[in-house]
């Protein structure tokens, strides 16, 4: 009997996303200030890197040594973890991408890498709220998304109902006063009722977990990576729950290098390793969701490709793209490379970007949610119809 | 046509520092056109020439008019109490006393109910000042104001902070709101009785379930709690 041929391979992947077994989650790390791409993902094999990012720059050895990746990539030494899982496969790069935005503002890059507009100046809704509304008929009534932090990040907010968590660190109101406080609202505000009482749900997933194995409440005390860990933390265990979120966004500020930024110690090299302690946060605490989750970090833009007279960066264009997942085809680094030679510098000072950072996440979308390209190009990231769904991303 | 406009520092020799100052070496100097009219060279008075064509241009008064409605009276303010209040604007050549006197004295202004939610600045603000708390420690609120996602004086954006009600009752600033009401009820239960803050805040507009469900509190700390979290307390 002949095998079955190979192309009937993606055959059946849609046959399983047809019948519904599959359960994907995505997960959006907006990291605000503008992360500087060349010393995240240092391109150690570009003969013109070590001079143009002198003193931050990385090496392929010795003492200034970068962690290996692959080709002439390597990453910053505080990504252990997101290097451990490009090793198993289940971490993708995607280098010298930005979005259409070629300004140096950072609310303007935020509004335009959030609201997935074609410009600044539309505030309204983010392309994953607007996500959320094309999927909102696979599950009526149920949110299924969830916006992390005291105001939750543009890309989720809009018309598209959603869940919110942040993480306080207050002492929680006994529950003898919340029964009160509710029973109030029940007889004169049922509309605050309500909210308060979704409020309460989050925070208790977010603090124990959905599935039984104890309490381990988030704290906000200590540094800031542990903090960064624990906003993960919260956020994996209410995406973990079965009927719980699928969809979330969240924040992390402090990547605007200008001064002292720092190689394998110090502003930026703290920055990573919160975020690198939420990639692993997610990886621990979303138990068998993993396998199907996609989390994605991306900036507004990146840096100058030579040091500022200030020991940092200066707003840049080209950077990169963090994809961690257990969903993810990983093991690899994504990049149509530019190279780093003075004639192929944007502008003669930045990363040249060969990757429009949106067919990334309609790659995404479209293979973990089976939005069509119609929808991707017309109603998540209007006026995109020339930049193709990045394929191949998802396993 | 702005440039060379600032303002004095600290130790400034020309005016009391924070003052407005004009400093005609860093104007950029020429013609400017502005909406399709052309403005001269004139130092500082071309960008005040323009300034007040912009403040009485009809735009000008309905964006105002919006603003004054949404935020006092509800997200979706009714259409005719705007146009109302533009009017007004118009007719009294800005003149922000005469609007605000307008707002008040119109009935449409006094009908959406419930009410619009507190800002987190009101809220927290006003949950100090009806328990009569003293403290010089402003540290508490600033945390306060930072967990509610509104920091003091610094929004994410030049556009500021928003002005709608779902922006400040999402789900999570509720549970956060309780958390932050039992955390300043605990702080400031020596301060006042619970039934005074009451009334100091709420007067006659307390419903008697509130009233109720104060009296009723099994804690001095719980009572003042409930006062904060009352729905005439969190609504304006």
């Amino acid at each position: 009997m002949a095998p079955p041929a190979l192309s009937a391979a993606p055959a059946s992947c849609r046959s399983r996303r047809a019948a519904g077994t599959r359960d994907p989650r995505l997960v959006v790390i907006i990291l605000r200030g503008a992360v500087d791409g060349l010393s995240a993902i240092p391109p150690v094999g570009d003969p013109d890197y070590p001079e143009l990012h002198g003193e931050l720059a990385f090496a392929a050895s010795g003492e200034r040594a970068a962690l290996p990746l692959a080709g002439a990539f390597a990453a910053h030494p505080s990504l252990a973890a997101f290097k451990r899982m490009f090793d198993q496969k289940h971490a993708t790069i995607v280098h010298a991408v930005a979005t259409g935005y070629r300004d140096r503002s950072h609310f303007d890059g935020q509004d335009v890498l959030e609201s997935g507009y074609p410009a600044p100046g539309r505030t309204d809704s983010g392309w994953l709220n607007r996500t959320l509304s094309a999927l909102s008929g696979s599950a009526p009534g149920r949110k299924l998304g969830l916006g992390v932090g005291a105001t939750a990040p543009l890309v989720v907010r809009g018309p598209a109902p959603a869940l919110g968590w942040a993480l306080s660190g207050l002492a929680p109101a006994d529950g003898d006063l919340t029964a009160r406080v509710l029973d109030l609202y029940a007889h004169c505000d049922p509309s605050l009722g309500e909210r308060l009482r979704d409020g309460l749900a989050a925070e208790k997933v977010a603090a124990e977990g959905s599935t039984a194995g104890g309490p381990k409440k988030p704290s906000a005390g200590g540094n800031p990576v542990d903090q960064m860990r624990s906003v993960a933390e919260g956020a994996a265990r209410l995406l973990a729950t079965p009927d719980g979120p699928r969809v979330a966004a969240l924040a992390f500020d402090g990547f605007d290098t200008h001064q002292n930024e720092g190689a394998a110690q110090g502003l930026l090299a703290q920055r990573l390793k919160g975020l690198d302690a939420a990639f692993d946060a997610f990886s621990e605490n979303l138990g068998d969701g993993w396998k199907e989750t996609v989390v994605v970090a991306i900036t507004e833009f990146g840096r100058t490709a030579r040091v500022n007279g200030t020991h940092g960066t200066d707003h840049g264009t080209g950077t990169v793209a963090l994809l961690a997942g257990g969903a993810l085809a990983g093991g690899r680094v994504i990049a149509d490379w530019p190279s780093l030679r003075p004639e192929r510098l944007y502008e003669g000072r930045d990363l040249h970007p060969t990757t429009d950072l949106r067919g990334v996440l309609k790659g995404l979308l479209a293979d973990q949610f089976g939005l069509s390209p119609r929808t991707l190009a017309e109603s998540i990231f209007p006026d995109t119809a020339s930049i193709a769904p990045m394929k191949g991303l998802i396993v | 046509m702005l440039t060379g406009w600032s303002v004095a520092g600290p130790e400034s020799a020309v005016g009391d520092s924070g003052a407005f100052l004009f400093k005609s070496n860093w104007h950029e100097p020429g013609d400017r056109t502005i909406l399709g009219r052309n403005y001269a060279p004139a130092g500082v008075e071309q960008g005040r020439a323009v300034l007040d064509d912009l403040a009485r241009h009809p735009a000008t008064a309905r964006h105002i008019a919006t603003k004054l409605a949404r935020h006092f009276v509800a997200d979706e303010p009714p259409a005719g109490l705007v146009d109302a209040l533009a009017q007004k604007f118009r007719d009294s050549d800005g003149d922000l006393a005469v609007v605000a006197t307008a707002l008040v004295s119109d009935d449409r202004a006094w009908a959406p109910r419930p009410g619009k939610i507190r800002t987190p600045l009101e809220f927290i603000v006003g949950a100090a000042r009806a328990a009569g708390f003293q403290s010089t420690d402003p540290g508490p609120y600033l945390h306060a104001l930072d967990l509610l996602g509104m920091p003091l004086w610094r929004p994410a954006g030049p556009n500021g902070f928003s002005d709608s009600d779902d922006a400040w009752s999402s789900p999570e600033a509720m549970k956060m709101r309780l958390d932050l009401s039992w955390s300043m009820a605990q702080r400031m239960r020596g301060s006042a009785e619970p039934l005074a803050v009451l009334s100091t805040a709420l007067g006659d507009t307390a419903s008697p379930d509130t009233r109720q469900a104060v009296e009723r509190a099994g804690s001095r700390e719980q009572a003042l709690a409930l006062v904060f979290m009352a729905p005439e307390f969190q609504r304006r």
